[in-house]
């Protein structure tokens, strides 16, 4: 049989980081999911497995949860979707929201109880699903542990359904709720046991994976916006498992430190990739004159203008003007002196408030000259 | 710079050409009267730089008054950094402008301008040149009574100075730096007020924010009650099921169920214990009834004794009460006596009384009586008196009114009579011896007649004499008086008199009369107001009184007088009475108290025999017998029962009854109680349930999450604005701080050059130039020690003489920039007093050693001490 894994789709999640690109990361997890129902039709997948994490909140609007289920329609097959920590089957919770406001679809299975499913695939043939549902928000008991003595019949594939933190496995859980015991598949005769939680694309064990999420959502490079294609000849089989794309944007952070030339080529490199398919977040480090700072701001301003979002910080990038940097500002009298006084300040204390005044100085400056120079080439015209 | 000489023509005063030649470097003194051109000179080397050859009004206001049509001109020539300088203006009709420059000539706008720049001022755009143009010259040319005059003049100066000091100074100088100023405050006026607070689209953002917070609180602590209730919700729900599945009141009811069967064994024990007890209840009724039967057998045998002893004192009662009835009995009879005694007494008291009265009464009547006949017969006298005068009146009637009458007939008769005897003949006689007739009657002697008929005289003797009246009426007048003589006599005829004298006396007669019967009248009415028969009445009245109490007297017994009044008799009849109605009374008291004693004698018999006959009836003994074995029996069968209740009640004590129907109470309520709070929780869950639903249904959580963004965008816009206030904040403070510095980079010197002539003029004094170069604030020693003030505070000749140090100051920084200097001074200091003066001769001898100074002056006595002769102007 051939299954789609996916999980932590976190429906409704915002990025206050991008401003006004919020809404766009938003509805790129919405959009997701439509490319994976086209998928699981393409592949003739028997079903889908959302391991938990299809809800950001308990309490989304009710034009979102629409949305998603619209989302669902490109596939006509069963869809298995569990609770996990974000949408934990509470005795209230978004899933009775769902059915009260009559948006499940026939083909969708909510895995409300930790119970055994027997289920019909896509393609005629059945196989039970094992689901450890979080009903609590946090949970530090194993909820798979049922799956040792669940009894299924005979010849029927077992696949565990489960979202949590394997222990061991991953480091950053080690103190963290949901706990899931290392080599579960194994005792509890599963064939395929598909995680959530995690959000990268992670093999645990032969039989055991998280399929991270299928849209990223954060900076951390740990191969996120895949799912897994899981095929299994019969019960006993080692499944096999395959990663295929379904991000629509690329998540890069790119940490620019730029001392020389040579830094500040790369650097704007870098930035010339970002590209509308991108959600950046760049932090510019090191020393540059007034001249690259002009340069690499520009670099920034267009980068932010084709990335799909964008975030920048340059507050440790110092500023070290230059003899020239300041003579091309062809300030004298006090303005000089000021422009001097700040330059000097640079090294001092106040070194980030002197360097916002000095480019504010510089800015005013270079427009009061601009217009001098129009005003000056205007006369100069009318004169010939 | 050194000028030579100063040509005008046809220029104001100077209506031929005029050169002021020669003049040297260092001081001239131009001295001369007022009037006769120093300042029409001053005014024409201002002019011939400063003002433009072309200017059209320049020609009229510059020609002589004697010569309005004549093109005014100047004409200078000077030495500036080793070069010659002629400069040639004419104004009016022949306008021209000429600048040789070491020979070499420059005309028109071309010279007016190189001369703009190597002076420092500028041109007005239109007309005369107006001070703020004026620029160096202006300040340093100084007109008459301008000295003081110090703010005006630098202001115009000030960027000229600062301009023509910019070699000098270097980088010191801005020239766009106030603009830049200028845009950083408005920069950050948009962002900060003057009092740092956030304004405009700043301000308008944080207000958002704070309001976006607020908003994500409130939802925030409405997700957080939404969790809580969602938990909430989940362990009643367990806590639901629980109580669904073991049902505990259930089991609380059963042990209920046993305890009340135990209740209900206990039930019977209670009843057999009642029944023993109604038992020992009937035999204590026995015991009580027993005892009471033999109380009154007791009782009768003691009744016999105490009815013989209350006989007794009946008895003794009875005769004590007769007595009594016997004592009152003979008070009473003495009462009577008494009584008896006093009321006979008062009888003859009273008949005396009587006797005496209608004695007293019989003699007042008779003495009235006898006045009243007295009275009587006095008035019968004056009535007859009465009716003897009213007839006099009736007789003499006849003369009413007779007096008037009589009056008027004799007066007629008398005018009649006078009348005749004017117009009769008269006749006067005087007859001695004898007598004659007339008429028939005789005259003798002596006397007149008057004849109004023919009458005849007879003279015995002698004849008759006929005498004939002549007048022809007499007759009539005889007839007259002969009718007036009738009616006088008939009147007299009526009367019953025949002279006038009688008839008066008869009406005097008849006047009297009636006055006596008038008085009469009035006499009897007064003796008998109501008439003579009402006294008669009377006088019958009180004969009858008389004899009435004449009978009334003979009708009274006769008697003695007891000696006492009626009233006192009557006082002593009341005593006696009274102690004639107490004895009565304590009679019949005694009466009655024997009769009662009587009765209760009676009765005491009466019992006693009834007792008596009580204790003797037949087979009373037996009776007392059987009645005490009775209550022997009874007694014993109250001890019985009473032992089987106690053992009863133990039996049931140690069951403790009440305790098991506590229990049993407890248990029910803590079933119904258990039951109770299951529905509760049901309900809670259904209501629960309804709210979550209400809330899960807001997208909360969502709503949350988008705020934040907005949240999180407004404080990336915030940080932003705050970031480039405060770097704007920063920069402006430093811009500041470097503009001030410059400026005190430029007082430096300035400052240097006003000390040196404040050492010469005001030794002590110091002057502070604020940024504008102006002499602003000024501390020098007064009476009082250091005492500080504004230049404007100083007198009008300290202002002068300062005013000109601080000109000399700036020609020395303008020298030293290389910049022309020339110092005019028209009629200045002439405030100043000789010592004053005098100082500020040195200061301006010291400054010419740098500098060319021109003294325009009509005092020339005060400036002979200035190294050099005065010029005049002839």
């Amino acid at each position: 049989m051939k299954f789609l894994h996916t999980a932590d789709w976190q429906i409704g999640r915002t990025y206050s980081q991008f401003e006004a690109d919020s809404a766009d990361l938003s509805r790129a997890r919405i959009d997701g999911v439509s490319r994976i129902a086209q998928l699981a039709t393409e592949l003739q997948a028997d079903a889908v497995l959302v391991a938990g994490d299809v809800f950001d909140s308990q309490t989304p609007r009710d034009k979102t949860i629409l949305r998603l289920f619209e989302a669902m329609g490109g596939y006509d097959g069963p869809w298995i979707l569990l609770p996990g920590n974000h949408d934990a089957a509470l005795p209230e919770s978004v899933w009775q929201l769902a059915r009260r406001l009559k948006l499940v679809p026939a083909n969708a299975v909510l895995c409300l109880v930790p119970e055994v499913l027997e289920v019909q695939g896509r393609n005629g043939g059945r196989f039970c699903v094992l689901p450890a549902p979080l009903t609590q928000r946090h949970t530090h008991t194993d909820l798979t542990e049922w799956f040792d003595r669940a009894e299924t019949p005979e010849g029927l594939l077992r696949i565990g359904l489960a979202h949590g933190s394997v222990a061991g496995i991953l480091a950053e859980h080690v103190d963290s709720p949901n706990p899931i015991a290392a080599g579960r598949a194994e005792r509890a005769r599963l064939d395929y046991l598909a995680l959530g939680d995690w959000h990268g694309t992670k093999q645990v064990d032969a039989r055991t994976w998280y399929s991270g999420t299928h849209e990223p959502d954060r900076f951390r490079t740990n191969d996120s916006g895949n799912a897994l294609v899981v095929e299994i000849d019969g019960p006993g089989a080692l499944p096999r498992v395959t990663s295929v794309r379904t991000a629509a944007y690329r998540w890069m952070q790119l940490d620019l430190h730029v001392l020389d030339a040579a830094d500040v080529e790369r650097a704007a490199e870098a930035l010339a990739a970002i590209d509308a398919t991108t959600v950046a977040d760049v932090a510019l480090s090191g020393t540059c004159d007034m001249g690259t700072q002009a340069r690499l701001q520009d670099a920034l301003e267009s980068a932010e203008r084709r990335a799909a979002a964008f975030s920048a910080r340059q507050t440790a990038l110092r500023l070290a003007p230059t003899e020239e940097d300041l003579q091309a500002l062809h300030a004298d009298g006090f303005v000089g002196a000021a422009l001097t006084e700040l330059k000097g300040q640079l090294q001092g204390p106040q070194a980030d408030v002197a360097r916002e005044a000095l480019l504010q100085l510089a800015r005013i400056q270079r427009d009061i000259q601009g217009k001098g120079l129009v005003s000056a080439n205007a006369s100069k015209a009318a004169a010939a | 710079m050194k000028i030579k000489t100063i040509r005008v023509e046809g220029f104001k005063r100077f209506r031929d050409a005029f050169t002021l030649d020669q003049l040297s470097e260092g001081v001239n003194l131009i001295a001369a009267p007022n009037g006769s051109g120093k300042s029409t000179l001053a005014e024409a080397v201002r002019v011939g730089f400063q003002e433009r050859h072309r200017t059209a009004s320049l020609g009229e206001m510059l020609a002589p008054w004697t010569q309005p049509g004549a093109s005014p001109s100047v004409q200078i020539e000077f030495l500036h950094d080793g070069k010659q300088y002629r400069v040639a203006k004419t104004f009016g009709g022949k306008k021209s402008c000429t600048l040789d420059i070491e020979g070499r000539a420059v005309t028109g706008e071309d010279a007016e301008q190189a001369l703009a720049e190597m002076f420092s001022f500028s041109y007005a755009g239109k007309g005369v040149s107006k001070p703020e143009h004026q620029g160096v010259p202006g300040l340093l040319w100084v007109r008459q009574g301008a000295a003081g005059e110090i703010g005006t003049p630098v202001a115009s100066a000030h960027e000229y100075i600062r301009r023509a000091l910019g070699d000098d100074m270097g980088e010191l100088a801005a020239t766009a730096g106030d603009r830049v100023i200028e845009r950083v405050e408005g920069e950050l006026g948009g962002l900060l007020t003057r009092g740092g607070k956030p304004t405009g689209e700043y301000a308008r953002q944080l207000e958002q924010l704070a309001a976006k917070q607020d908003e994500l609180t409130a939802i925030e602590t409405n997700i957080v009650e939404y969790e809580t209730a969602v938990d909430r919700f989940g362990s009643l729900q367990a806590r639901h099921a629980e109580g669904a599945r073991d049902k505990p009141w259930e089991r609380q009811r059963e042990e209920a169920k046993s305890l009340e069967e135990q209740l209900q064994a206990l039930a019977a024990i209670e009843r057999q214990r009642a029944e023993r007890d109604l038992e020992r209840q009937v035999a204590e009724g026995r015991v009580v009834q027993c005892t009471e039967q033999l109380g009154a057998f007791d009782l009768d045998d003691k009744s016999v004794q105490e009815r013989a002893e209350e006989l007794q004192a009946a008895q003794a009662r009875d005769g004590q009460t007769l007595e009594q009835v016997r004592s009152a009995e003979a008070a009473l009879k003495s009462a009577q006596e008494a009584d008896a005694a006093a009321r006979e007494k008062a009888v003859l008291a009273r008949h005396a009384a009587a006797r005496q009265s209608h004695l007293d009464q019989q003699k007042a009547a008779n003495a009235r009586r006898t006045q009243l006949e007295r009275q009587i017969s006095g008035i019968a006298e004056h009535q007859a008196e009465l009716a003897r005068h009213q007839a006099e009146p009736a007789r003499l009637a006849a003369f009413a009114g007779a007096g008037k009458k009589l009056q008027t007939a004799e007066a007629t008769l008398v005018t009649a009579r006078a009348r005749l005897e004017a117009v009769s003949t008269r006749l006067e006689y005087d007859l001695r011896n004898g007598g004659v007739r007339l008429g028939g009657a005789m005259l003798v002697g002596a006397g007149t007649r008057t004849l109004s008929e023919p009458a005849e005289i007879e003279i015995d003797g002698v004849g008759t004499i006929r005498v004939l009246p002549g007048a022809q009426d007499l007759s009539e007048l005889q007839a007259e008086c002969n009718r007036a003589q009738r009616v006088l006599s008939n009147a007299l005829q009526a009367m019953g008199v025949t002279s006038v004298e009688d008839a008066r006396r008869g009406e005097d007669d008849l006047r009297a009369a009636q006055a006596k019967v008038k008085q009469l009248e009035v006499l009897v009415a007064g003796l008998a107001p109501e008439g003579v028969d009402a006294l008669r009445a009377e006088a019958r009245k009180a004969e009858g009184d008389e004899k009435r109490h004449a009978e009334a007297l003979s009708a009274l017994p006769p008697g003695v007088d007891p000696g006492i009044s009626v009233a006192a008799a009557e006082a002593e009849e009341q005593v006696t009475q009274k102690s004639l109605r107490d004895a009565q009374a304590a009679h019949e008291r005694a009466r009655e108290e024997a009769g009662g004693a009587q009765a209760q004698l009676r009765i005491a018999k009466r019992e006693l025999e009834a007792a008596q006959a009580r204790i003797s009836a037949p087979g009373r003994e037996d009776r007392r017998r059987l009645v005490q074995r009775e209550l022997l029996a009874a007694r014993a069968e109250c001890e019985e029962k009473l032992e089987g209740v106690r053992q009863l009640d133990e039996q049931l004590k140690a069951a403790r009854p009440d305790q098991l129907r506590l229990d049993i109470q407890r248990l029910a309520k803590s079933a119904s109680a258990l039951e109770a709070a299951h529905s509760t929780v049901g309900a809670e869950l259904t209501h629960l349930a309804g709210q979550l639903q209400a809330k899960g249904a807001l997208g909360l959580q969502e709503d949350a999450a988008s705020l934040r963004d907005k949240i999180a965008r407004l404080e990336r816009q915030v940080a932003e604005r705050s970031g480039r206030a405060a770097a704007l904040t920063h920069l402006l403070a430093v811009l500041t701080e470097k503009r001030a510095e410059v400026a005190r980079g430029i007082r430096a010197p300035l400052q240097l050059h006003m000390n040196h002539y404040l050492g010469i003029q005001f030794p002590g004094m110091r002057i502070d130039l604020d940024d504008a170069l102006r002499p602003a604030r000024i501390t020098r020693s007064g009476q009082h020690g250091a005492e500080t003030g504004s230049f404007e505070e100083l007198s009008g000749g300290e202002r002068e003489q300062l005013g000109i140090i601080a000109r000399l100051a700036y020609a020395d920084l303008l020298k030293n920039a290389g910049k022309p200097t020339l110092i005019m001074l028209d009629d200045s200091l002439v405030n100043s007093d000789l010592v004053r003066l005098a100082g500020m001769k040195r200061v301006l001898y010291d400054a010419a050693q740098r500098h060319q100074i021109l003294i325009f002056t009509c005092h020339q006595e005060n400036w002979l001490d200035m190294g050099v002769a005065p010029r005049t102007l002839q």
